[in-house]
């Protein structure tokens, strides 16, 4: 279904007055080289923190931001190099829910609007009447019921939740193939969360979506994904299935990050994995392997040579020199 | 619109221990800020403490004027508010803002001021030679120990940390917490950490109180709340909450929204989401009551309902 393919993002940096005067072109190295596969009805997880790119790669998958090189296929097409009005058609199949319900929905419009906006926009249906009974079908997939009563109702009359199924039915409404989600939950409550993450499974069995889910929670990804995909700095540093990356994590960096992570359980004795300083400014790129400056492992060859992105056994790969030394 | 009396807190009743680390969990308007906020006499305009007490060393905090909480405030209870660490004025250098602090409540020099703010920075783990650096040289996980280094500045007995780690990558939220728990230690300081994610609590806390519609729906240590809760909104909450540990499973959610504060649900202000309730708890507000050696819950039926679960 997606194919992503050596994904980079490049953006010009340019510090201040010496921007003009200087040739030397500065680059902030966003995405670097990003592969992945994301078979029909699967979910795919971007996980990182903040930094690490994960956004910015699910901004160029939808061709909402200049890839630099590198390609996207999705059903069979490659997004980066379809001129305008193919790539147009195609959106209609890729939709993107954001993470805040607050800032993603118009205060101004009312539900019906904002369902029927995309529609509209897009030019997709013929008759006012479809367009409401498809509204009406996306406000029943989402659970906001009666339909009727919502579809009148205006964003601050919603909860952070309701917005948010809003936001879901939005995405939904064209009848799209591929949904993106920028970490979808992480502005809801606890309460709330599971709610929608369950949803969103819900649809994904009843429409066969295939999900490409952003977060830097990796208890969600956990919940949601099939196969996941941890960034650093823009780079990839280990991809294989959720399940296994998080109980047998390879790559020093996922695995200090999932020692790192706090469970709800007061009696679990964890062993923590120190790791010192905080992720560097991406215009402060580190030579040799991004995560050498903190990884508690590191040796020379890990400050001057970038490490390749390498099978290390079935899906798995992790982009460590030392690899072997850490699996399981 | 809306418009009326919101009754942000209710009844919330909880002791803190001298070295012990008490968490208030709870959703977004559970009421667990406007809890902190009350401790420190810093409600909003509009905000009032209709009744209750506050005994900080046998004295009633409630009771105190304007003035006399002027002296409390930071010498003996101090803050660490939400996002403070994007708060801090970026063209003042860091060592000043804290010594700000200390000039203004133990009405020291400046130069004293500024000694102790660099021994203030070496003891939340910060190169005291820093001090004279501006926020944006810092990273977000050194503001916020320049955040605690400033709660810590006069000394106080607790220290209340409002979602202290929230905005943090989960490393360096390690590394915030177990700085949390060396100063607890180190200082006997008491803290009441605010948070909504409940496994912050459980790796950090001694013991919490969870908070629903702004009344405190169980309380006690975090062994006896999380693997023994008596609250149904307690048990959902926890074994609904995705974690990286145990079984892989689909989670069964909390049917609902929180309420609306200025028209809380009758008697049991949890019943509308409960899977349990029935008509006692449609009209009777339970009070929280003693189940244990140290276990509290506010629930109709908290010993029938444990047989049934």
């Amino acid at each position: 279904m997606l194919s992503v393919e050596n994904l980079s993002v490049w953006f010009p940096a340019r510090s201040g007055v010496s921007g003009i005067f200087t040739r030397k072109e500065q680059w902030i190295r966003a995405v670097d080289s990003v592969s992945f596969d994301v078979r029909k009805g699967e979910v795919m997880c971007l996980a990182g923190e903040s930094g690490s790119g994960k956004t910015t790669t699910a901004r160029a998958i939808l061709a909402l931001t200049r890839a630099k090189s590198g390609s996207v296929k999705f059903v069979g097409k490659d997004i980066l190099s379809l001129p305008k009005a193919e790539l147009r058609k195609l959106r209609c199949k890729m939709q993107i829910i954001f993470q805040d319900p607050y800032e993603s929905i118009d205060p101004r419009m009312s539900v019906l609007e904002i369902l029927t906006e995309p529609l509209e926009v897009n030019k997709v249906t013929r008759s006012r009447r479809e367009r409401e009974r498809r509204v009406h079908k996306a406000l029943e997939d989402v659970r906001l019921l009666p339909p009727l009563e919502f579809a009148r109702r205006f964003p601050h009359e919603l909860s952070g939740g309701q917005r948010q199924r809003v936001a879901i039915a939005r995405g939904l409404v064209l009848q799209p193939e591929l949904l993106v989600a920028d970490e979808p939950v992480s502005m809801l409550d606890a309460s709330i969360r599971v709610q929608i993450l369950n949803l969103l499974l819900d649809l994904r069995e009843e429409y066969d979506l295939t999900f490409l889910y952003i977060t830097h929670d990796l208890a969600q990804a956990r919940y949601i994904g099939n196969d996941i995909v941890i960034m650093y700095l823009g780079q990839m540093m280990e991809r294989g299935s959720v399940e296994d990356v998080v109980a047998k994590p390879v790559h020093p960096y996922t695995r200090a990050l999932i020692s790192n992570v706090p469970v709800p359980d007061p009696t679990l004795k964890r062993d923590r994995i120190a790791v010192k300083g905080e992720t560097p400014s991406a215009l402060d790129m580190p030579s040799g392997c991004r995560f050498h400056p903190r990884c508690p492992h590191a040796t020379e060859v890990c400050k001057t040579k970038e490490p390749e992105f390498l099978q290390v056994n079935g899906d798995r790969y992790s982009a460590c020199h030392f690899n072997d030394r850490w699996v399981a | 619109m809306h418009e009326g009396v919101a009754r942000a807190v209710e009844n919330v009743s909880f002791t803190l221990k001298e070295g012990e680390m008490l968490g208030l969990a709870g959703e977004s308007g559970c009421g667990k800020t406007t809890t902190a906020l009350s401790i420190m006499r810093l409600l909003p305009p509009g905000g009032r403490i209709l009744n209750g007490e506050i005994i900080v060393d046998n004295e009633d905090l409630v009771k105190k004027t304007d003035r006399e909480m002027k002296d409390i405030r930071w010498k003996k209870i101090s803050i660490v508010f939400q996002g403070a660490m994007n708060a801090l004025n970026p063209v003042i250098r860091v060592g000043e803002q804290v010594a700000e602090a200390i000039v203004e409540k133990e009405k020291v020099a400046k130069t004293e001021a500024l000694r102790r703010a660099r021994l203030l920075f070496e003891l939340v783990g910060l190169d005291s030679s820093r001090v004279s650096d501006y926020p944006h040289e810092f990273s977000g996980g050194m503001r916020q120990r320049v955040m605690i280094a400033m709660a810590l500045a006069c000394d106080p007995r607790i220290v209340i940390a409002d979602e202290p780690v929230t905005a943090l990558d989960v490393v360096v939220q390690t590394r915030i917490l177990e700085l949390l728990k060396e100063l607890q230690r180190k200082l006997s300081l008491s803290v009441i950490l605010i948070t909504h994610d409940l496994s912050v609590i459980a790796e950090t806390c001694d013991r919490v109180a969870i908070m629903y519609a702004g009344k405190i729906a169980e309380l006690g240590n975090v062994v006896d709340v999380y693997k023994d809760s008596w609250h149904p909104y307690t048990e959902a909450l926890i074994t609904a909450f995705p974690s990286i540990a145990g079984e892989k499973r689909r989670f069964r959610s909390i049917p609902g929204d929180p309420p609306d504060l200025t028209s809380p649900p009758s008697g049991c202000r949890f019943h509308p989401r409960c899977p349990f309730q029935d008509e006692t708890c449609r009209t009777r507000d339970p009070e929280l009551r003693k189940i244990g050696p140290d276990h509290y819950v506010s629930c109709n039926y908290g010993e029938k309902l444990r047989k049934d679960i």
